[in-house]
């Protein structure tokens, strides 16, 4: 990486004097820092182009470093606004899971639980970023195109730094991601179709009322947030990658920022090896990516009716769907659950290891379950699952799925018949 | 022919002021056709050596994906073009 300077230094606050441009991953071709997310000869997405030469950076450094998503700014495009970071996003906990380990047949199992951002949800990562990229390049209001989660996440940070915040969303999401993402001011407008109707309806909003919507035309910057999911784990773990990480998948932009977060500290030499085994994990009732995966395409089949009760990874034109697919050729797997195996995947989580996590994160359960069961992962192997979004997020999903309250008279006599199995 | 609104990304459009404009067509090849023919998009932007739609780039009519050149169009019709890499 690196090469001549293609910043525009007028145009960026907060930019760091190591971010070169910005480059087309699939012809090449190479742009100033500016808002743009696809190139404009084929295009493909934009990734930022960093030249690490001109940065040293040691383990050590990060000692002194707040425990936020921002530690990592030798990774990142900005410097940290402090009113963006001292939310504090990120560097959230590692946890060992034995007993879900022992129930799987596994010997090592970690859960990377972003639930506990301040938003509750992974979004806080890229939509940090994303409003940073839209202070930095003076935009008046930021957005996104949101199946829920992303929508808290900008509205939040609009929020702390005084934007106005446009969110599109399709209609039928959960009550509770509205109403959080509301409740810090955004306006929201739900679109009568599906999520790939609402993205398709924000990248015009972007372009027509130039607004900076952070996955949309903001989305080389935004997608750095997420790439700190890698480079947390790797610190975790005493700088080393696992050999397996299973993330569930929407748009796939996830996937490849994980990804790409371990192919630089590789590049840094701050790990020894690349994860062997990435895992998509998605939904059955909206399975783009893996179903291309297992049909041995290289490309899409737009699934036009998404039907899942894990509506945050409810994309049936995913994004990065043929970026994931390029990387899992060179390794990695990609596998679907049902519904009832996402609720199980949620109540495994939960009952084994006291991390309630909304569908997301039982899509990731249930896929690592299946995985093991048919021996596609084994027992000796180091297994990460990211589970990135809260339960309280989705109360209804186990809504008639758990045994309900049992009701009684405020007497003690009748806990006896009910209490009894403890003794 | 029917008038179909057109939405135009500046990533497309040669005439970098027009991002909306009606055109009368009846198929998607023949509203493509116009495109290039006045000016509006540059071909090579849209198309790849062997003539065929680039990959990476949608054209949606009235919110559904077509990649058909040969779809009809109906009067109000809206015909957007759209980057694959968006959202999520």
């Amino acid at each position: 990486m690196g090469g001549s300077s293609l910043t525009s230094k007028k145009t960026s606050r907060f930019i760091q004097e190591h971010v070169v441009g910005l480059k087309c991953r699939d012809c090449g071709k190479e742009f100033e820092i500016a808002p743009l997310y696809v190139c404009d000869e084929c295009f493909g997405a934009l990734d930022i182009i960093y030249d690490f030469e001109k940065i040293s950076f040691s383990k050590s450094d990060l000692k002194s470093r707040e425990n936020t998503l921002w530690r990592y700014k030798e990774f990142l495009p900005f410097e940290a606004p402090e009113y963006v970071s001292e939310i504090k996003a990120g560097f959230t906990p590692l946890i060992r899971a034995k007993l879900l380990a022992k129930k799987l047949g596994l010997k090592e199992l970690y859960i990377k639980n972003d639930c506990v951002n301040p938003t509750y949800s992974f979004k806080d990562r890229p939509a940090a970023l994303g409003v940073t990229a839209a202070l930095s390049f003076g935009m008046k209001s930021v957005g996104c195109a949101s199946t829920g989660n992303l929508a808290s996440a900008t509205a939040a940070y609009a929020a702390r730094v005084g934007l106005p915040c446009y969110i599109i969303i399709p209609n039928g999401i959960e009550v509770s991601k509205i109403s959080q993402a509301q409740s810090y001011g955004a306006k929201i407008v739900a679109v009568e179709g599906t999520y790939d109707d609402a993205n398709r309806l924000a990248t015009q909003a972007a372009e027509l009322f130039n607004i900076g919507m952070v996955n949309i035309n903001l989305r080389p910057y935004y997608v750095e947030g997420s790439k700190t999911l890698a480079l947390e784990v790797a610190e975790q773990l005493n700088w080393e990658a696992p050999d397996v990480f299973i993330v569930p998948t929407a748009s796939g932009a996830m996937f490849n920022a994980i990804c790409r977060g371990f192919e630089q500290l590789l590049e840094l030499g701050l790990i020894n090896h690349l994860p062997k085994k990435p895992v998509v994990a998605q939904a059955l009732g909206c399975n783009p990516i893996s179903k291309a995966f297992k049909e041995g395409r290289d490309y899409i089949e737009v699934i036009e009716n998404p039907n899942t009760i894990a509506h945050s990874l409810a994309i049936g034109n995913p994004g990065d769907g043929v970026y994931v697919l390029r990387r899992l050729k060179q390794g990695g797997l990609a596998e679907d659950v049902s519904d009832q195996e996402i609720i199980e995947g949620i109540k495994l989580l939960a009952q084994n290891e006291g991390i309630y996590a909304e569908p997301a994160g039982g899509v990731a359960i249930a896929v690592l379950k299946k995985l093991v069961e048919e021996g596609k992962i084994q027992e000796d192997e180091r297994v990460v699952c990211y589970v990135t979004g809260s339960g309280l997020k989705t109360p209804e999903t186990l809504k008639g799925k758990v045994e309900e309250p049992i009701l009684i008279k405020p007497q003690v006599k009748y806990l006896e018949s009910i209490l009894t199995w403890q003794k | 022919m029917a008038k179909v609104e057109v939405f135009l990304p500046s990533l497309v459009r040669k005439n970098k002021n027009i991002s909306k404009l009606s055109i009368e067509a009846s198929n998607l090849k023949e509203l493509l056709d116009q495109l290039v023919k006045n000016d509006y998009v540059d071909k090579d932007k849209l198309f790849d050596e062997k003539g065929e739609l680039k990959r990476l780039i949608n054209i949606y009519i009235n919110g559904k994906i077509e990649r058909r050149l040969d779809a009809n169009l109906n009067e109000g019709d809206e015909v957007s073009f759209i980057p694959t890499v968006a959202g999520g």
